[in-house]
């Protein structure tokens, strides 16, 4: 038997940590789950956060606020927020929303007392205490923090108890209004040129639904993106109120429903320059279809990922750091690093590659099938090679008896600010061409001109932007489509103009030196196998015409915070209904730790005496 | 007696686990996550522990807790004799851990390893006496040597520092001795340090030559930690050491029965 309090310590961590290096060691190697599409948040050994199936998350709202919010306001934006989630999982997660002002019923904190609350932090008791001090009450939440969800899980099966979430508005004006976002990655900044230039008034005002809808991603399980476009990436940024293809994907692999067997899975594997897994990588699956990064994952301990729930369909692959760093990760990832490159430095986006390393490998996702990438090995050079004279066509048109349809897709560079042009040949009918810069973190806006023979093709069109949505956030990749492409030869040209650093959500921390993009084009393509689950525009934004909601007229009783102050027995939360809650207080815990620690004492020197006994005994036979 | 065989299986089970994850963040500029942020101290990391705490407005949460092997305090409440001292180690702690088989996952908590060289943001000391981290994985910052053997600082914090607004260069990169000379010069602004407005970094870069002494000191009395908690660390460490001590006697013990044979 062991004291509770004694295992936490350091020193015993230490211990147990050589333990498990031992146990190791003769081949007892612990499991580590495949990472999965999206990035889940994890338990310290890997196992996903999330509600018990079926999801249901019963949450509490308390609309009181000091920053002039309504209440109405506010539960929209909550019930707005739960509704894109569970729209997007199909069934797979469900709530209910109660609202109220009464502090009993509808808590502004976030103890651990069974009842999931949404509130802000100006409500939270104490607030004497932080105007003597001048310090708010949460440390958590200070100036650069926007809201903050807890997430209250079972540590062996990571099914989640109970989650809170608090709102900063101690330090932000939440409004409705969409333009009201940090400022990277929206047209008002842009405008801007700099932030320095917004005014300190502005820099406080955030649109509610961008932060209730990244948070609640998390209330559901979900952990930080690393991609730009989506809902849960690491810093709030513009359009974050609707959920991006990511978390489309993320929130299917994490509540499976029945049109699993639509959908497919790449799985992989990712080594560093020497050979060594990594773990933490961040792993981009771009769909040649839709021309868009339809998930991400990240790698584990073996360096190995697994893209689950994704669409039908041809993809790529692309290999990056997860430039937020393992701080914004669950601890599962803390030890991830991407310095695996000599001199200390980072790897470079790396994509997974034909032999010339221009074409992008075709992973092949088939329904209710799991297709293995090609082996990725990061490369450390900030160059790539460049298609500066392409002596062969990048598409033609289907080749086999049995295809009716062809695509390609390449990764290039521009080099001294001078067009590409690739060759496409014998084509005729449906034509869809993508250039994806921006989405990836490149420095540059890519557009494109498809040429014939003679002129410039007036049959196509031409998407710039290709997304452009009511916060003020632009999509700078580009398209072209062609619904009736006549037959013949064709060029296309790729030009660039270089972005600021104020066009990417997030900022600098993620944005390339090397201006690449990525092309991919499909002739004759049927549409997207999933486009009633994933809508189909490059940032997968969905149509929220939800129905009507009601808060249930019955609330459910809740334990009263007293009896719900922690503790529970060998990992299985208790509540008090079901009587099955121990009541202890850090205090007592200590008391009681100290209690088994002398137990262990005692049982340490009677097994020593008891053995010096028995040799004795033995002894005296011989 | 099912408590105790989890306990036991606990104790097989359970590795060091510090828990992150899950917030907003805003982008905020570096100078001004540095002047709100009351003590600025480098140190090592040493043990961690889970238990449950509370926050100043009586929230109830687990914590991780971890000790700072203090190297260097940037700021802190000045000395009044102006002599640098510095507490050997302090405790401070950060929302989220696990304890008695329950995890609490936090939005975006900064997360320590042991060992660890770092530069923390702390708050002043809660209710239960220790330090804690402001502002999240915003308040700890990593040091790394860059060719020049320049120390720098490296954490989310600086993650949206730019040279300039106009060109994709690489965030800006923070030195130690550029976060001392910010700290011991402050940006002077019309507006109050909160609602300043961010701005390239580039002009509080200074350089080494206008460093003017060391940064202020915390008050050796305020920085350990109040003997009202460290009894407990200390009790835990002699009841191990007992423990050992037990263990090693009967070994003793034994192999003296063993080689005087019978009496």
């Amino acid at each position: 038997m062991v004291q509770n309090e004694i295992f936490a310590l350091g020193r015993v961590d230490s211990i147990l940590n050589k333990t498990l290096l031992l146990l190791i060691a003769f081949g007892v190697a612990p499991p580590f789950p495949l990472a999965l599409a999206y990035v889940p948040t994890v338990t310290s050994r890997g196992t996903p956060i999330r509600w018990r199936s079926p999801g249901k998350l019963n949450l509490f709202g308390n609309p009181l606020n000091q920053v002039g919010l309504s209440p109405s306001d506010f539960f929209n934006a909550v019930l707005l927020g739960l509704q894109r989630w569970k729209g997007a999982s199909a069934g797979g997660i469900d709530f209910d929303y109660w609202q109220g002002t009464d502090s009993q019923t509808f808590p502004p904190n976030s103890n651990y007392n069974g009842v999931s609350s949404i509130y802000f932090s100006s409500q939270v008791t104490g607030q004497a205490s932080r105007q003597t001090t001048g310090q708010f009450a949460n440390p958590g939440l200070s100036s650069n923090v926007l809201g903050m969800t807890q997430v209250w899980y079972h540590t062996d099966s990571g099914e989640i108890f109970e989650t809170d979430i608090e709102l900063n508005d101690i330090h932000f004006r939440f409004t409705n209004n969409p333009k009201d976002t940090s400022g990277f990655g929206n047209e008002i900044f842009s405008t801007t040129g700099a932030s320095a230039e917004k005014s300190p008034l502005s820099l406080s005002q955030v649109y509610v639904q961008n932060v209730i809808t990244h948070e609640l991603g998390h209330a559901f399980g979900l952990s930080h993106s690393g991609g730009l476009q989506s809902t849960m990436l690491f810093m709030e940024s513009p359009e974050q109120a609707h959920l991006g293809c990511d978390e489309l994907i993320g929130i299917h692999a994490l509540y499976p429903v029945s049109d699993q067997n639509q959908r497919g899975t790449i799985v992989g594997k990712v080594l560093t320059p020497s050979g060594a897994p990594i773990l933490g990588a961040h792993v981009v699956a771009i769909s040649q279809k839709r021309g868009t990064v339809l998930a991400t994952g990240l790698t584990n301990p073996k360096g190995e990922y697994s893209l689950e729930a994704l669409e039908a369909g041809i993809y790529s692959i692309l290999v990056e750091p997860f430039y937020a760093g393992p701080q914004a990760l669950p601890s599962f990832y803390s030890h991830s690093s991407s310095a695996v490159c000599p001199k200390h430095q980072s790897f470079s986006r790396t994509f997974a590659t034909q032999s010339d390393l221009l074409h992008l490998t075709p992973i092949r996702v088939a329904a209710s099938q799991s297709t293995r990438a090609p082996l990725l090995t990061l490369r450390c050079d900030e160059s790539l090679p460049t298609l500066d004279t392409l002596d062969d066509p990048v598409l033609t048109p289907p080749s086999g008896p049995t295809e009716n349809s062809s695509s390609f897709g390449i990764v290039d560079q521009i080099k001294d600010s001078s067009p590409n042009h690739y060759r496409l040949l014998g084509l005729s009918g449906h034509l869809e061409l993508h250039a994806l810069s921006y989405t990836l973190y490149s420095p540059i806006k890519v557009s494109m001109t498809l040429e014939g023979e003679s002129e410039i093709l007036l049959e196509s069109k031409t998407f710039d932007p290709v997304y452009q949505g009511d916060s003020g956030y632009t999509n700078h990749d580009s398209v072209i489509e062609s619904d009736h492409l006549p037959f013949g030869d064709y060029t296309l040209k790729v030009t660039s103009e270089p972005l600021q650093i104020s066009d990417y959500p997030a900022g600098p921390i993620s944005i390339d030196p090397l201006p690449f993009y990525v092309l991919t084009g499909t002739i004759n393509a049927s549409p997207p196998a999933l486009t009633s689950m994933i809508p189909l525009n490059t940032r997968c934004r969905a149509n929220e015409d939800f129905p009507n909601y009601s808060s249930p007229h019955h609330i459910p009783s809740t334990p009263s915070a007293s009896s719900y102050s922690g503790g529970g027995g060998c990992g299985t939360l208790r509540s008090k209904d079901e009587d099955r809650t121990r009541d202890i207080t850090p205090d007592l815990r200590q008391k009681e730790g100290f209690f088994w620690t002398g137990i262990l004492l005692i049982f340490v020197c009677r097994l020593a005496i008891h053995l010096h006994r028995i040799t004795g005994k033995a002894n005296l036979k011989e | 007696m099912n408590i105790r065989k989890c306990r036991f299986f606990y104790w097989i089970l359970l590795t060091v686990s510090t828990q992150s994850q899950a917030t907003s963040f805003y982008p905020q500029p570096f100078p001004r996550t540095v002047g709100q942020a009351p003590h600025v101290i480098r140190g090592k990391i040493g043990m961690n522990y889970s238990d449950w705490g509370k926050d100043e407005g009586g929230t109830k949460r687990i914590y991780t807790y971890y000790e700072l092997q203090v190297t260097e305090v940037l700021k802190g409440p000045e000395k009044p004799n102006g002599t640098p001292t510095v507490s050997p180690n302090i405790m401070f702690r950060e929302m989220g851990g696990v304890k008695d088989g329950i995890g609490m996952e936090v939005g975006g908590a900064s997360q320590f390893q042991r060992g660890e060289d770092v530069v923390v943001f702390l708050r002043d000391k809660g209710p239960d006496g220790f330090f804690e981290v402001q502002g999240l994985m915003m308040g700890k910052m990593n040091i790394q040597l860059d060719s020049d053997g320049q120390e720098i600082l490296s954490g989310p914090a600086l993650m949206t520092e730019v040279t300039d607004g106009s060109h994709p260069n690489p965030p800006q990169k923070w030195s130690l001795n550029a976060l001392r000379s910010l700290i011991n010069h402050p940006p002077t602004h019309s507006d109050p340090p909160a609602q300043a407005a961010p701005q390239a970094s580039e002009s509080l870069i200074p350089t080494a030559s206008n460093l003017s002494g060391p940064a202020p000191q915390l008050q050796p009395q305020d920085d350990v930690e109040s003997p009202h908690r460290n009894w407990i660390l200390w009790a835990h460490r002699v009841c191990w050491i007992l423990c050992a001590l037990s263990a090693g006697l009967g070994g003793l013990i034994l192999l003296r029965s063993l080689r005087d044979g019978p009496k």
